[in-house]
C-alpha cells in the first residue's frame, strides 16, 4: 500500500493509496468509513484527521487483508491482495525483522513470537539480534493466504544455514598417530550435512567438520544429528590451534548406542571462553575388519544451537 | 587413566578418603592434576543438573573452572617437565664426559 499523506492541519490529511486499477478502497476510523475507487491505480482521500485508519480494498472477487496505518506524516504504500503469514519464533529479548530487500517489517515486541504478515510474494529474510549475536534465515512465500513457520535462534548451523563457515579438516587423533584426513561431506535434501570417513585398511584416520566460533557468550551447545554410524563420532569443542584432538579437546559429549534417529547431544561450555572449533569429530581405523562393523564412519549434522 | 569423581561429578586425581567414584578414561592422558581437577566428568547413564536447571546427560566431559586457567596450569606443568628433562640430560652428559656411568 502506498500512502501519501499531507497536511494534518485545518483541512485534514490527504491520503493517496496505490492499488490495482478499478479496485474499491475503503478507509475507516472510529466508525467513519470512506470509499474511493482506484480509477487509474490510485485512490485519494482528503480531509482525514490524524490517528489510525484501517484500509481494505476489493475487486468484487477478493478482499484484501485489513491494513492499519498511523497518520503522522506523508508516506506511500502499495495495497495488494496478497497476504501471507510467517509465524516466527526467535530468542526472547531480541529484535526481529523481516525484509524482502525493499520493505522491512519489525516485530511489535520482543516476546519471542511474531505472526508476521507480508504483503508481497517472494523471499523474506528473517533476522534477529540482541546486540551481541545475530542470526537470519530466509522464508519464501508465493501463495496468497499461505502460512509458513520460521524458527530463529543462535544457531551456529541450521540445515545448511550458518553465520559461520564450516569446513572439513584433517586432525590427528594423537600427535603423529594415524593420518589426519578431512572427512567427506554430502549435502542432504533438507539442508543437513552428512559427514563421513571411509574405513581404511590400516592406520587411524581422523578429522572433523568444524566452524571457528567465539563461545564466550554461550553456556550450552546443542548438536542435533541423526544416522550416526558408528560410535567413533564425538561432538566437541577443540582448541583453535590444536595439532591433534587428544591435546586440543576442551569439552565433548559422546554418542550413545541409539544413533539412527535424530537426537540432541548437549555439552556445557559455560566455563569455556574465546574462539574455538565447534565440531563433529570422526575417527576411522582399519582394525575392526571382522565384517560386523560398518565400512563408513558417518553422522548427519542437522543443527548446532548455542544457548546463552 | 583413573580419575575419581565426587558427588558433583568433579574430577580428582586421588581418592584419599575412599568416597569418590573411580572411572577409567583416556580424556586426561598427559594432563596434570591441576588441569584434571578443573573438570567435570558425567559418566554414561548419569545426569548432571547445572545451577540454572539445564540437565546434561553422560558421557560428557567439560571444565567447570575457567578453561583458560586450566590450560595455563597445563602449560606450566609441561614446561616443568621439560626443565626436569633438561636437568637430567645435563647430568647424564656430565657423567659421560667424566667417563662415568650412573
Amino acid at each position: 500500500m502506498i500512502l501519501n499523506m499531507t497536511g494534518g492541519g485545518v483541512g485534514g490529511c490527504v491520503l493517496t493509496v496505490t492499488a490495482p486499477a478499478g479496485a474499491v478502497v475503503t478507509a475507516s476510523k472510529d466508525g467513519r468509513t470512506l470509499t474511493k475507487t482506484a480509477v487509474s491505480g490510485t485512490a485519494v482521500f482528503r480531509g482525514l484527521e490524524s490517528g489510525e485508519w484501517v484500509l481494505t480494498m476489493t475487486d468484487g472477487e477478493q478482499t484484501s487483508q485489513p491494513q492499519i496505518v498511523t497518520v503522522t506524516n506523508d508516506y506511500d504504500e502499495e495495497l495488494t491482495f496478497f497476504a501471507a503469514t510467517i509465524h516466527v519464533t526467535y530468542p526472547a529479548g531480541s529484535v526481529c525483522t523481516a525484509s524482502d530487500g525493499v520493505t522491512t517489517l519489525t516485530a511489535p515486541d520482543k516476546t519471542g513470537t511474531w505472526d508476521c504478515t507480508v504483503r508481497k510474494p517472494g523471499t523474506w529474510t528473517l533476522h534477529c539480534t540482541d546486540g551481541e549475536d545475530s542470526y537470519w534465515e530466509d522464508a519464501a512465500v508465493s501463495v496468497n493466504g499461505e502460512t509458513k513457520s520460521a524458527e530463529l535462534s543462535w544457531y551456529l548451523f541450521h540445515y545448511g544455514n550458518s553465520p559461520y563457515t564450516w569446513t572439513a579438516k584433517g586432525l590427528w587423533y594423537k600427535s603423529g598417530y594415524g593420518e589426519p584426513t578431512a572427512p567427506g561431506t554430502a549435502a542432504q535434501s533438507d539442508g543437513s550435512v552428512q559427514v563421513y570417513l571411509n574405513r581404511p585398511s590400516g592406520a587411524w584416520h581422523s578429522g572433523m567438520y568444524a566452524a571457528s566460533v567465539d563461545v564466550t557468550n554461550y553456556k550450552t551447545l546443542k548438536f542435533l544429528a541423526r544416522e550416526i554410524d558408528v560410535v567413533e563420532v564425538q561432538f566437541m569443542v577443540i582448541k583453535s590451534d590444536a595439532s591433534n584432538m587428544e591435546d586440543g579437546r576442551i569439552s565433548r559429549v559422546a554418542v550413545g548406542s541409539d544413533t539412527a534417529a535424530a537426537k540432541v547431544y548437549e555439552v556445557d561450555v559455560s566455563s569455556v571462553t574465546g574462539t574455538v572449533y565447534v565440531c563433529v569429530w570422526l575417527a576411522a581405523n582399519g582394525w575392526a575388519t571382522d565384517g560386523s562393523v560398518p565400512s563408513v564412519v558417518k553422522a548427519t549434522l542437522m543443527s548446532v544451537e548455542a544457548v546463552k | 587413566m583413573t580419575v575419581y569423581l565426587d558427588s558433583d561429578f568433579k574430577c580428582h586425581g586421588s581418592n584419599p578418603d575412599g568416597v569418590y567414584t573411580a572411572v577409567e578414561t583416556d580424556f586426561f592422558d598427559g594432563k596434570c592434576d591441576a588441569y584434571i581437577e578443573g573438570y567435570r566428568f558425567i559418566p554414561a547413564g548419569e545426569n548432571w543438573t547445572r545451577e540454572d536447571g539445564a540437565v546434561f546427560h553422560g558421557e560428557m566431559v567439560t571444565p567447570w573452572k575457567d578453561w583458560q586457567e586450566l590450560i595455563a596450569s597445563q602449560r606450566e606443568y609441561e614446561l616443568s617437565c621439560l626443565d626436569e628433562t633438561v636437568v637430567q640430560l645435563e647430568y647424564e652428559n656430565a657423567l659421560l664426559r667424566l667417563g662415568l656411568e650412573e
